[in-house]
């Protein structure tokens, strides 16, 4: 028979009988048995875990006394050897998620596998979301028997060191690492199946799970341009005519600056887009500047509206292109450009 | 309703006659290329039997087309392209042959490029590599596949436009197609299935509405190249269509077969009557340039939808690019006026949990059905026969590396959902696996014996500090091994604490 999982829990310090807000600063204190909702979790594990210890500790001592945290669990790991730490379930509540998470977080880096549960919108999943493995909860404790069943049995399979199956199977929230599988019916009979369950009301389990969008807090706007530099960007594969440097037409590697230094505008016939995504022609055969303004541009910069526009201007072609590498462009772009006393951009996208 | 009377082929052969008998499509060779060559622009072709299982590529298909001849009813199948008659269809009786095709190929490479689109892309090293179609081996995995062929390779002419090329190829290729088709036109079909879409009252109304990119972006309204309905090609609001209208091939060229053959519209009208009533497929042409242009469409067809009384969708896409954004519009239009959607869908590849699924989405979207990537490992074995060009190019003989299924590079092209292929979310150890955890993984005395791998790595801080101990038994990723303490394993000697 297997030995029982060694799971060490951890509940915030009001589940721990340490009531109120001004207690949440308060240090970490480990009772050697489950504590709170650790007993229901002590039952759901059966005979194949058992809860050895519970850390019972203020949320926001685990957020913001990091440094002290981490030694504390340092002797708490070694004084009780888990096999498997479980954190939380800390549903809606931001504070305790958050905490749930970054505990997660320092076990992990300590050798040691972890499970938390929370609701998909809780800070602890937004800021941590691809880096621990989460069951996803409602945003009522309601839902707690189920919730720990999944917990526990992640929680085994962990502590045991088997293999975890597919989020969709084993219950927890996709971190967006997708791999091929082969499923038991064609996409169509699948589709059909979804749509009729879905028509009756009844669950509709969904094969793709769509995370939240990073959300990215726009700078202060400029309320006059008299005194900025502005620097001209363009995702339409603009180009000197000819494309000395082969700048591809999709799938782009890397961005490219050209100088528009003196220029009045883009003259037609010195330049073209060779973006493989729209049509061009109009670009190619009538008037650059339509991918790339900088006939209006200067207009603005000769009556006083804006007081320059920088000498070069960055051009890649924005169709298929991987993520990670547009990340990199952007960061790449960034530093150049705020480093070059570039006050803003005009980016025309395609 | 339509009948439709089905003569099942599982080979094409040459022959002196043109005949369907004993599930064989026997094909006089000769007659079909007098039947391409009734124009007399066209001076060379080539006509294959190709059959699945046989060491084949195929490249440069221009259209796919299953014979099929109306027998009753209104009009001409595939109606309305390359003059054909333009009435509507969909009603009466129709005779097929199944699992057959008229495979058109057609080397451009000397052709004039009359479209910007297609000069740019054809400018990246990666261009084309990804269609082709291999008909044995791990690779045979495309819709095509499992096809008996009557191939026909054409070449363009240089100083030719594709526009102009266009009429000649796709009439061929039709021509071929119905010179088939009518050896069975008189025939008693082995199989008959019933297509009838009378609404039974008090199941729910759904509809299919299948996104279809359209050339208008790059050749302007009046082109006749790409997907069609009724011979139309530019971007629409919604064709509303009965759907029994794409079984007679309202909806046609560059993949006809995907469309008479549709997975998703075959599955909802089988299940007519028992699980929905299915009202229409509403086929809606897009590459709309504007914002409000997408809005305004995608809200059309959630009306549509929602006047004919439908209370659930499938919506589709056949491109995962810009119009996308159309798709997640329709979907978001559907949900808000009360229709639940399905998206049956390609996926963009996941590039190491880097890259979201869709180029972009919308909250209301709900429930998704993947397809994959469309991209497929292969292996491409290296085959002996490559058709669809007059000498093709050594490469394409040769083994071909795998495809990757980014950003719209499809091999599949599961639109509809015709292949059991899916993507599923999954985990990989977050826990750092070189950190052994401290004096704890050997300080039980015995194991569960689950395999007999095991890693060994040198002990860690705690253990070293205890003579005699050589080696830790670690963690990651392998389970436990059954010991007992002086017992030897992969020459050193386990101790336990």
């Amino acid at each position: 028979m297997a030995v029982p999982v060694r799971v060490v829990d951890y509940i915030k310090h009001f589940l721990g009988g340490i009531c109120g807000v001004v207690h949440a600063n308060i240090p970490p204190e480990v009772r050697p048995e489950p504590v709170g909702p650790g007993n229901a979790l002590n039952i759901a594990l059966g005979d194949d875990g058992s809860v050895v210890a519970t850390i019972v500790a203020g949320d926001n001592y685990v957020v913001e006394e990091a440094g002290a945290f981490e030694t504390a669990l340092d002797k708490i790991i070694a004084e009780f050897k888990p096999d498997v730490i479980v954190a939380g379930p800390a549903f809606e509540a931001g504070r305790y998620g958050l905490a749930a998470a970054e505990l997660c977080k320092a076990v992990q880096a300590r050798g040691i596998p972890a499970v938390t549960a929370m609701y998909p919108d809780n800070p602890g999943v937004l800021t941590h979301g691809k880096e621990i493995l989460c069951v996803p909860t409602g945003t009522s404790t309601a839902g707690m028997a189920a919730v720990l069943n999944t917990v526990a049995a992640l929680a085994v399979k962990l502590g045991r060191g088997e293999e975890i199956g597919a989020a969709s199977d084993e219950g927890y929230l996709p971190r967006g690492l997708r791999k091929f599988v082969m499923r038991a019916k064609s996409g169509a009979e699948r589709a059909a199946d979804l749509l009729k369950a879905r028509l009756a009301g009844e669950e509709a389990p969904t094969e793709v799970y769509l995370s939240k969008y990073e959300s990215i807090a726009a700078p202060a706007a400029i309320d006059n341009f008299s005194d900025k530099t502005v620097a001209l960007v363009t995702t339409g594969a603009v180009v000197p005519t000819g494309n000395p440097d082969n700048m591809p037409p999709l799938f782009a590697t890397s961005y490219y600056k050209y100088s528009i230094d003196g220029l009045a505008e883009l003259g037609q016939g010195d330049w073209e887009s060779v973006h493989a995504g729209f049509n061009t022609d109009h670009i190619n055969t009538h008037d650059p500047n339509y991918a790339l303004p900088l006939n209006a541009a200067r207009a603005l910069e000769a009556d006083g509206t804006i007081k320059s526009i920088y000498p070069e201007m960055f051009s890649l072609a924005g169709v298929a292109t991987a993520v990670a590498e547009s990340q990199k462009f952007g960061a790449e772009m960034a530093e150049e450009i705020s480093s070059n006393g570039i006050d803003a951009v005009l980016l025309v996208a395609t | 309703m339509l009948k439709l009377g089905t003569f099942p082929v599982d080979r094409v052969e040459f022959g002196p006659k043109t005949k369907w008998a004993d599930n064989t499509l026997y094909v006089n060779r000769e007659e079909i290329e007098a039947v391409v060559k009734l124009d007399e622009r066209i001076n060379w072709v080539d006509v294959d039997a190709v059959n699945p299982g046989d060491n084949t590529r195929i490249i440069n298909r221009y259209d796919e087309v299953e014979p099929r001849v109306k027998v009753d009813g209104n009009g001409q199948a595939y109606p309305a392209i390359v003059g054909r008659d333009p009435v509507a269809v969909g009603v009466g009786r129709t005779h097929r042959l199944a699992n057959a095709s008229v495979l058109g190929c057609v080397d451009i490479r000397a052709g004039e490029i009359d479209d910007p689109g297609q000069r740019a892309r054809s400018a990246h090293p990666s261009h084309g590599l990804a269609n082709f179609i291999d008909k044995s081996g791990p690779g045979a995995v495309t819709f095509s596949a499992p096809k008996a062929h009557v191939a026909i390779t054409l070449e363009q002419p240089p100083e030719t436009s594709t526009e102009y090329w266009h009429t000649v190829s796709q009439g061929a290729i039709m021509r071929a197609a119905d010179h088939l088709a009518r050896v069975v036109a008189d025939a008693e079909p082995p199989e008959v299935e019933v297509f009838d879409t009378t609404p039974t009252p008090g199941l729910p109304g759904i509809v299919f509405i299948p996104h279809m990119t359209t050339p208008e972006l790059y050749r302007g309204p009046y082109t006749k190249t790409g997907t069609t309905v009724y011979g139309i090609t530019r971007a629409a609001p919604p064709w509303v269509l009965e759907p029994t209208e794409l079984l007679d091939g309202a909806i046609s060229q560059t993949r006809s077969t995907m469309y008479t053959e549709n997975p998703t519209n075959l599955e909802l009208l089988r299940r007519h009557g028992k699980d929905w009533n299915y009202l229409a497929c509403l086929a809606y042409p897009t590459n709309w340039g504007m914002e409000s242009e997408k809005e305004a469409v995608s809200a059309r067809a959630a009306r549509t939808a929602k006047m004919l009384g439908a209370s659930g969708a499938i919506v589709t896409t056949d491109v995962r690019g810009q119009r996308m954004i159309e798709t997640m519009l329709t979907i978001r239009a559907c949900e808000r006026e009360g229709i639940k959607v399905v998206f049956l869908t390609e996926e963009e590849d996941p590039e190491d949990g880097t890259a979201p699924p869709f180029l972009t989405w919308v909250s209301e979207l709900e429930t998704i059905v993947s397809t994959g990537t469309g991209g497929w490992d292969g292996p491409f074995p290296a085959v002996e026969k490559v058709i669809g060009s007059r000498e093709p190019d050594k490469f394409w003989f040769d083994e071909k590396p795998a495809v990757h299924g980014r950003y719209a590079v499809s091999h599949l092209g599961d639109h509809y959902g015709f292949g059991k292929q899916s993507y599923a979310d999954y985990y990989t150890s977050l826990v750092d696996q070189t950190k052994c955890r401290p004096c704890r993984t050997i300080a039980r005395p015995t194991f569960r014996l689950v395999t007999i791998e095991v890693q060994v790595t040198p002990p860690c801080a705690c253990a070293s500090a205890i003579t005699g101990v050589d080696h830790c038994l670690s963690w990651a990723p392998s389970p436990w091994i059954e010991m007992s303490s002086g017992q030897k394993r992969n020459g050193s000697t386990a101790r336990f604490l």
